[in-house]
């Protein structure tokens, strides 16, 4: 790839927004051109000099009030229709059940796998007592962590998400886990990596590196997300999974976990490793971020000598 | 082993209670942080307060109404107000909204068709010193057509990716990386221009 070759690709890479194959042809030319690796800087900068020009701006208090107010308006409004409709309510609910169920069952008859499901339709964690012991140990461990806060830093490793992730993954020796939404994120902030692992249900330990980041502003402020991987647990072959994109995922909560402090855990297996995720927030904010996060594999890390590239390469 | 709760009927029933139990509370929850950022595209796109306002408001009001049948997962709650925000405002500006189109066309080829002939002025790729430039950046960002405008904030302010932009905007992704391109190439000449007025080097913005 050349420069003029590069130069329709090199918006797309330096936001992260392509496929891994262009990724690497593009990598592969900025590593060798600091004209064209400028330029990819350039423009990351230009974003976040944008985001600082613009971000101050806030809502004043008073338009808080007036939309709080014509809320409250509209709700009064809708009280008399929406009060026979309440009536049927129930019944529709329990059709959705219905209908959720049949393709629950006509998806786990299916032999050669089911099929994907729209993200929407998802409704259900999984709550085989296998998948509750499993998320109940993941999120023990979780909070265990997070507790620890920036103790939690094992002395060996950086501390900053992706060098830290790159360190685990050679020191593994399997792929870890990597959301470029999270390093991007101005509500997210890293706080911790080591190398943490997790009980599976028989109460075996299974090593692994742990990665901690925690929400400092926005809805989930003071919440923590993290990311446990491991090499394959066998374990997840026996748990529920949803068919979403390319992968299967098991949803699940843990039995510590109340409403008022929701937590949900979601597994997957990429080649290499099992992957587990723990927010503390419920399935659908969870998901979110899952549907985001890509393995690095050693390999990759040895490509990514500049971080921007490298959260370029796997935030896509 | 247990494998009997496989299916996990229970918790399909509670949660789906809950959620409409919980209803009014989920929009405060979800919906409601995001205030914030809704009036900020809204005042740069309609240009006042006044109109900020109001544009606003009738966002907020047209979620509540639709916010039962909304999906998180589907759609996180940002990317959703702000399709509400940029239909509220064509709407009003008497602009026919864009019917939403199938986004299919992810092509680099149909993108970088347009990408034949090199620009002729670009940021380079030396030094700047963004805090010398952000009233000018500022003014660059107001300086953009409406259309590049919303979509240089959408990519930059509220962080979007290019597929969030597209639902947002009811285009095709292949169009969003056309109007980031060239809106990104406006702001590099206005603030090359900046940089000539003042006196600095011309260079430095690779002219």
């Amino acid at each position: 790839m050349n420069c003029r070759e590069a130069a329709k690709f090199l918006y797309a890479f330096a936001d992260g927004e392509l496929e891994t194959r262009d990724n690497l042809h593009v990598l592969e030319h900025i590593n060798m051109c600091p004209e064209c690796c400028g330029k990819v800087t350039i423009q990351q900068q230009l974003k976040g000099a944008i985001a600082v020009a613009f971000r101050d701006e806030v809502a004043p208090v008073s338009l808080h009030d007036r939309i709080r107010s014509a809320l409250a308006a509209a709700e009064d409004a809708s009280v008399g229709p929406s009060r026979i409709i309440s009536l049927w309510r129930p019944l529709a609910a329990a059709a959705v059940i219905v209908l959720a169920m049949v393709g629950l069952w006509s998806f786990q008859d299916r032999t050669r796998g089911p099929a994907p499901i729209p993200l929407a339709n998802v409704q259900f964690t999984d709550a085989s007592q296998n998948a509750r012991l499993l998320a109940t140990n993941v999120y023990t461990m979780h909070r265990k962590c997070t507790l620890a806060g920036k103790d939690h830093q094992d002395k060996k490793l950086p501390k900053d998400g992706l060098a830290a992730a790159r360190v685990l993954c050679k020191e593994l020796n399997y792929p870890m886990l990597r959301c470029g939404k999270l390093d991007a994120n101005p509500d997210t902030e890293f706080v911790s990596a080591s190398f943490c692992g997790v009980a599976d249900c028989e109460g075996a330990l299974h090593k692994g590196g742990h990665l901690i980041y925690t929400f400092k502003s926005g809805p989930m402020r003071g919440r923590a997300i993290s990311m446990i991987s491991v090499t394959h647990l066998t374990e997840l072959r026996n748990l529920n999974k949803i068919h979403m994109g390319e992968r299967d995922y098991c949803i699940m909560e843990p039995t510590t976990a109340s409403e008022q402090d929701p937590a949900t855990v979601v597994a997957f297996d990429c080649p290499g490793a099992s992957h587990l995720v723990c927010l503390e927030a419920d399935p659908k904010a969870t998901m979110r971020f899952v549907q985001d996060m890509q393995p690095v594999s050693a390999q990759q890390a040895e490509i990514g000598t500049h971080p921007k590239l490298l959260l370029a390469l796997t935030n896509h | 082993v247990n494998h009997a709760g496989l299916l996990g009927q229970a918790p399909v029933d509670r949660d789906k209670e809950r959620r409409m139990a919980t209803d009014q509370g989920r929009f405060e929850r979800v919906v409601m942080p995001h205030l914030d950022a809704v009036y900020r595209m809204a005042r740069r796109l309609s240009g006042n307060e006044a109109e900020a306002e109001d544009l606003v408001q009738e966002t907020f009001l047209r979620a509540h109404k639709a916010f039962e049948g909304f999906e998180l997962r589907e759609y996180g709650a940002k990317p959703w107000l702000l399709k509400i925000l940029h239909n509220v405002f064509y709407t009003r500006m008497g602009k026919k909204t864009r019917q939403p189109i199938l986004i299919e066309d992810v092509s680099f080829d149909d993108f970088a068709a347009e990408l034949d002939q090199p620009p002729a002025s670009e940021l380079g790729s030396s030094g700047i010193n963004w805090d010398d430039f952000d009233e000018e950046l500022k003014a660059a960002v107001l300086g953009l057509s409406e259309d590049y405008r919303e979509v240089i904030l959408l990519w930059a302010l509220e962080e979007l990716s290019y597929k969030e932009i597209a639902e947002v905007c009811g285009c095709a992704i292949g169009t969003v990386m056309s109007r980031l391109y060239r809106a990104r190439q406006q702001l590099g000449q206005r603030l090359a221009e900046y940089a000539r007025q003042r006196g600095l080097e011309s260079e430095r913005f690779g002219e």
